[in-house]
C-alpha cells in the first residue's frame, strides 16, 4: 500500500479489533483524523471505536481512490506545466463513475457510511452518502419511504390522522 | 432477516442535512413517517420553497395552487421552531406574483429569514417595494440571489452593511442601487448582473472578486479601467456596444471566458475605432474560451483584432459558436495562436451565414499543427450535415500527413420532423472511406435528440 518509502503509515483500528495500515496522506482525508496527527504528530496508531472493519475498509477505500485520484492530476500538471481542462473533465467524470458504483450499496451500508462519514468528518463522503439517501427519499409517498428504509411506523392510524389535522397546510391534496 | 431501521438511529444533525437537499413540503411531510420523524421538520434550517411543489399532478391552472403554496409558506414560518435559517430560498412565485398582498407578505417572509440570521437568501418575488431595509444590513447574509421577471420601482437602501456577503445576483437595477450596495460589500467574490441598465462598474473594489457574469445590461462609458485583479472567470451575454466600454482592459488571473455578444444597439457604430478594447487582449490568459461569434459585429471585432493576435499560452479549450464557414478564418488564427490548445469544438449554425457570397474559404489548413497537443475536434451541426462536409474534408486533408490518432467528431442535433433529412448512406459512405485511406483518422457521427 505504501507509495514511498518516505511516507509514514497510520494504523486504523476498527471496533472489532482489525487492524487498517493507510498511508499519512490517506489518513488525512478524515478531517477528524488530521486534527488528531496535527495535535500529536507522533500518533501511528488510531483506535476507531465507532467504526466497523467492513464499513471501515469502504472509508478507505474511498479516500485511497480519492487521493490517487487527486495525485494523478497534480502529476499531469507537474508534467505539462498546465493542467489539461479535457484530461482534468475526463478524470473528474472518471471519479464521478467510481462514486457512483461505490454508492451502490444497501441502505443499511448507506446509513453505516453515512455515520463513518459523519464521525470521520470526510466531507466528500459525507455529501456522497447524504446526497445519495436524499435522492431515495425524494418524489416518495411516506409508505414508500418507510418501505425504502425499512422505518418502523411506530405511530397509530388514529396518532397519524392526529398528525395530519394538526399541519393540514402540509398535507392538502395537490392532485 | 430482520430489517433493522437504520436511518431512524442516525443524529438529527445528519437527518436534517438529508433534509436539507429535500424540497419544504417533502421535509415537512417526512413527520408522518414515525414518532423519530415527528418533529424533525421543525428545526430544519434550510427552506427551499417551489412551487412547483403544489402544482399538482393535473396541472390545474396554476392561480388554483397559489393560495395553498403562500399559505404553505406563511404556516410553516409560523410553526417551525424559533432557531437560525440557514438557507431561504423561494423559487418559481415570481411569474404570477401580482397583487400587493403578496408584496406585504412577501417582505414579512424575507424579514424573517433576516431576523433569523439567515446566510443565503434566494427569491425570485417582486417585492422591492416591501423589501425590509434590514437585508442591506443584514451582517449573517453571505449570499443574495434575487430574480425577478419584471422591473419594479426600486427603493434604494438608507445604509447599507454587507460584511460577509460572498455571492449576489440582481436583476433591475440601476447605477445608484448598485454603487450603494457594491461598496459595502468588502468580501465579494461572485457578482451577477441582469437587465441592469445605465450601470457603470469601474471605481468599485471588486479586490476578491472571483466570477462576472453580466447579462443583457447597458452600460455607460467607464470612467476608468475596471479593476479585476482576482477575476476566474467572466461571462458576458449582451450588446457589443456595452462589452467595449465597460472598461475591461486586463484580466490576469482569468481561466474561462463565455462571451455571446450580439449586435451593436442603433447608433453605436459609430465610437467603433475610438476606444482601446481589445477583446482578445482581455482574454489572453484564458484556459477555456467560449466564443459565440453569431453576429457579424463580433465577427468583424475578431477578424480586426486577429490581425494582431495575442498568444493563448493557457488556453486548452476553444468553443466556437457560429457559421464554420464564415468563420474558418478566425478559427485557423486562434489555432495558430494557441500552442497548447487541446479540444476544439466548433458548433456550426450555417442560418448565421448573413452573406454568403462574402464567406471565406475553409483555410484551416496547416495551423492546426501549431498544437501538439490537440487530438480531437468536435463539430457540432444543428440543420444540414451536408454544410460540413466541406470542412471535414478539409480537415482530414491537413491531418492525413499525421502519424498521431486523430479523432473528428461531429456531433448532429436531430430535430424529429427532419430526422429522415439529416443522415443518409452518403455520410456513412464517406465515413468509411476515410476510415480507410487514412486510418489514424477517426471520423465518428452521433445524432443526438432534440
Amino acid at each position: 500500500m505504501a507509495r514511498s518509502s518516505t511516507e509514514n503509515m497510520i494504523t486504523l483500528m476498527s471496533s472489532d479489533g482489525e487492524e487498517f495500515m493507510v498511508t499519512e496522506k490517506v489518513a488525512r482525508e478524515c478531517t477528524t483524523i488530521r486534527n488528531m496527527l496535527e495535535d500529536d504528530c507522533v500518533i501511528t496508531n488510531i483506535p476507531l471505536p465507532n467504526v466497523t472493519s467492513d464499513i471501515l475498509s469502504m472509508v478507505i477505500e474511498y479516500c485511497m481512490e480519492h487521493v490517487a485520484a487527486a495525485e494523478k492530476a497534480a502529476a499531469e500538471t507537474a508534467e505539462k506545466g498546465s493542467s489539461s481542462a479535457p484530461a482534468a473533465a475526463k478524470a473528474n467524470k472518471d471519479l464521478e463513475e467510481w462514486d457512483k458504483a461505490f454508492m451502490n450499496v444497501d441502505v443499511y451500508t448507506l446509513c453505516d457510511l453515512i455515520l463513518a462519514a459523519n464521525y470521520l468528518n470526510v466531507s466528500g463522503l459525507l455529501d456522497l452518502t447524504i446526497q445519495t439517501a436524499a435522492n431515495l427519499i425524494k418524489g416518495k409517498s411516506p409508505e414508500q419511504i418507510r418501505k425504502t428504509f425499512h422505518i418502523q411506523n411506530d405511530l397509530s392510524l388514529e396518532e397519524e390522522e392526529k398528525i395530519r389535522s394538526q399541519t393540514p397546510w402540509a398535507f392538502e391534496k395537490s392532485e | 432477516m430482520a430489517s433493522t431501521d437504520w436511518i431512524s438511529k442516525l443524529p438529527d444533525s445528519v437527518l436534517h442535512h438529508i433534509m436539507s437537499f429535500m424540497k419544504a413540503k417533502a421535509a415537512v411531510r417526512t413527520c408522518v413517517l414515525s414518532k423519530r420523524w415527528r418533529h424533525l421538520w421543525a428545526s430544519l434550517q434550510h427552506l427551499h420553497f417551489d412551487f412547483t411543489e403544489f402544482e399538482g399532478i393535473q396541472k390545474l391552472p396554476w392561480l388554483e395552487h397559489v393560495p395553498k403554496y403562500r399559505k404553505f409558506i406563511s404556516r410553516m414560518l409560523q410553526e417551525r421552531d424559533n432557531i437560525d435559517v440557514h438557507t431561504f430560498d423561494i423559487q418559481n412565485f415570481s411569474e404570477f406574483y401580482d397583487d400587493d398582498d403578496d408584496d406585504e407578505r412577501g417582505g414579512e417572509w424575507v424579514t424573517y429569514a433576516i431576523h433569523h440570521k439567515a446566510r443565503v437568501i434566494h427569491f425570485d418575488i417582486n417585492l422591492w417595494s416591501n423589501l425590509p431595509q434590514s437585508i442591506y444590513t443584514c451582517a449573517s447574509l453571505e449570499e443574495l440571489h434575487v430574480d425577478m421577471v419584471d422591473p419594479a420601482p426600486i427603493i434604494y437602501p438608507a445604509s447599507v452593511s454587507l460584511p460577509r456577503l460572498r455571492s449576489l445576483d440582481l436583476t433591475f437595477v440601476d447605477h445608484h442601487f448598485l454603487k450603494l450596495v457594491l461598496l459595502q460589500c468588502p468580501a465579494l467574490e461572485s457578482l451577477s448582473l441582469s437587465d441592469c441598465n445605465g450601470i457603470d462598474l469601474s471605481g468599485i473594489p471588486f479586490q476578491k472578486l472571483r466570477k462576472l457574469n453580466v447579462s443583457c445590461c447597458t452600460m455607460l462609458s467607464a470612467a476608468e479601467e475596471l479593476s479585476l485583479p482576482s477575476l476566474e472567470s467572466f461571462m458576458y451575454v449582451g450588446s457589443m456596444s456595452t462589452l467595449r466600454v465597460m472598461g475591461i482592459e486586463s484580466i490576469p488571473s482569468l481561466t474561462y471566458a463565455y462571451v455571446f455578444a450580439e449586435e451593436y444597439e442603433d447608433g453605436d457604430i459609430v465610437s467603433f475605432n475610438n476606444d482601446n478594447f481589445n477583446l482578445l487582449r482581455a482574454l489572453t490568459n484564458a484556459r477555456k474560451l467560449e466564443l459565440y461569434a453569431f453576429e457579424a459585429a463580433i465577427r468583424d471585432l475578431l477578424k480586426e483584432e486577429l490581425q494582431n493576435c495575442p498568444t493563448f499560452l493557457n488556453l486548452a479549450e476553444l468553443y466556437i459558436y457560429g457559421c464554420a464557414s464564415c468563420l474558418s478564418n478566425m478559427i485557423a488564427r486562434m489555432l495558430e495562436s494557441s500552442p497548447y490548445l487541446q479540444k476544439l469544438t466548433i458548433c456550426h449554425d450555417e442560418s448565421y451565414n448573413h452573406k454568403v457570397l462574402n464567406c471565406e474559404r475553409t483555410i484551416i489548413k496547416g495551423a492546426l499543427f501549431k498544437s501538439m497537443y490537440i487530438d480531437t475536434i468536435a463539430i457540432e451541426v444543428s440543420r444540414h450535415y451536408n454544410t460540413v462536409k466541406p470542412l471535414i474534408e478539409e480537415l482530414v486533408e491537413c491531418l492525413k500527413g499525421r502519424s498521431k490518432l486523430f479523432k473528428i467528431n461531429l456531433i448532429i442535433r436531430k430535430y424529429a420532423s427532419r430526422s429522415r433529412l439529416i443522415i443518409d448512406e452518403d455520410f456513412d459512405t464517406l465515413c468509411s472511406s476515410l476510415a480507410q485511406q487514412h486510418p489514424q483518422i477517426n471520423v465518428s457521427y452521433k445524432l443526438i435528440e432534440r
